[in-house]
């Protein structure tokens, strides 16, 4: 059982869609009384701009519900797009505090590039992290975004990409989990992706 | 550092794939149903794929339905344009599994609706969809399904600063559409050096070669075709085609 966290605009059909693909039941969250025992997993989606989905979160009184739940070390979390973001501290992209799971924080791509930075690029995979299982290095993903994670410390980097320079593509910190691309989006090896994490 | 995107376009009417040439809505060929023909592309791993519906984008009836069972069966980055005119609709085709919508005739009618969207989905899944011609000297932006001519030069638009609440502008050449007789990049030529969000280029590209050409031009790009990925020889036999991740290296690779 997978759940996925419902807090407004994510993409969420497209992530169920391929958890149906292979018969695993997809849950979906939007309130603290649907976190159930049986769920051991949990993706975030990307909802619009950073403070928008922490605002969200608030609402729905999720964020200190996401935080218990990652501290249990049974559990894992993934945080997609947007969602990895807002996994660190603070945006260049507005004023809300991020959760803080991933030490880091977000910073726009330079003004003078053109941005969204979007499309298919490869990843250089820096760490044998099972969420990489069966995927060869520089194995291509479908990225949109204009800000990207700048991780603390190489420690929590798993794969990186490059759009004008070096940038975290994946970040992890225990058993939470961040990336920037969309596996939902990347046809066989994002699938591999979202399977793996259910395999975690 | 290159992103460049081969990205195929195809057209709905009435809920059945269509091919236009110059977007003429009277005189169109039928290519079959849409969902084998998203399911075929999905399995060619398409890069991205983009529906416009021409029909919704007059009536402003969006089909829903043939949208979410398109979504369901891609694993490929989604973009739908045709008849967007609420708040409504727009979180509703995003939450189908869309991740970019397309806009034309709004741009002109109701910009202020467009940046009310933009707050809410995020500006990288907002598009500009441009559609011109080029009259006399100038390349000029033209609205509901290219009937209706706007005075405004597309040089103006895209000066207009818009990356503050767009992601994406796709620049549709109405009299090349379904040409293939070549793509003409003196309009892109002209603005590619003060652009500052991505571009996607429509409309009359030749085949692979020309796409190549293309790339080798710009680094940073996206690709939109039809034709070349939905017919086959001289006379334009119906065949969904699309090319492999290794011809794609090479088609981008300079």
């Amino acid at each position: 059982m997978i759940g996925i966290i419902n807090y407004g605009l994510g993409n969420i059909n497209a992530i169920k869609n391929i958890y149906q693909e292979f018969d695993i039941k997809v849950v979906e969250i939007s309130n603290e009384d649907q976190f159930i025992s049986d769920i051991k997993k949990i993706i975030l989606p990307g909802v619009g701009s950073f403070d928008n989905a922490v605002k969200n979160l608030k609402q729905q009184n999720l964020i200190n519900k996401l935080k218990e739940f990652s501290n249990d070390k049974n559990n894992y979390l993934l945080g997609i797009c947007v969602g990895m973001q807002i996994l660190g501290y603070s945006s260049e992209e507005g004023s809300e505090k991020g959760l803080g799971l991933i030490p880091g924080k977000i910073i726009r791509f330079n003004k003078e590039y053109i941005t969204p930075n979007m499309g298919w690029q490869s990843i250089q995979i820096k760490s044998n992290d099972l969420i990489f299982k069966n995927i060869d290095n520089h194995s291509k993903f479908y990225f949109l975004h204009s800000y990207y994670f700048q991780a603390n410390t190489n420690k929590n980097i798993l794969s990186t990409s490059k759009y004008f320079h070096e940038f975290p593509s994946a970040v992890v910190n225990k058993n939470i989990y961040g990336i920037q691309f969309h596996p939902e989006k990347s046809h066989e090896e994002g699938k591999k992706i979202l399977i793996n994490f259910y395999r975690l | 550092m290159i992103s460049q995107r081969l990205v195929v376009g195809l057209q709905l009417f009435k809920g059945k794939l269509i091919k236009t040439t110059s977007f003429d809505k009277e005189n169109f060929s039928y290519l079959g149903d849409v969902l084998n023909a998203v399911r075929i592309f999905n399995e060619k791993r398409v890069e991205e794929l983009i529906i416009y519906d021409l029909d919704a984008a007059v009536s402003k009836n969006i089909n829903f339905e043939i949208l979410e069972k398109i979504s369901r069966v891609s694993r490929m980055p989604l973009c739908y344009g045709g008849g967007i005119d609420t708040i409504e609709k727009a979180k509703k085709i995003f939450s189908l599994g869309f991740e970019k919508i397309s806009f034309n005739t709004l741009i002109y009618d109701n910009l202020e609706l467009i940046k009310n969207i933009s707050e809410i989905i995020g500006k990288q899944s907002i598009v500009f969809s441009i559609d011109y011609k080029k009259i006399l000297n100038d390349y000029i932006c033209f609205k509901n399904s290219g009937s209706f001519n706007t005075g405004i030069k597309v040089v103006d638009l895209i000066n207009l600063n818009y990356q503050d609440f767009i992601g994406e502008i796709v620049l549709n050449d109405i009299e090349n559409d379904g040409s293939m007789k070549g793509y003409n990049n003196h309009l892109i030529e002209q603005i590619y050096k003060n652009i500052k969000i991505p571009i996607t280029l429509s409309g009359g590209f030749r085949d692979l070669e020309d796409v190549k050409n293309i790339f080798q031009r710009y680094k940073i790009i996206g690709i939109c075709c039809s034709s070349i990925f939905v017919y086959k020889g001289a006379n334009k036999a119906v065949l969904l085609n699309y090319p492999d991740l290794e011809q794609i290296n090479k088609l981008k690779n300079f």
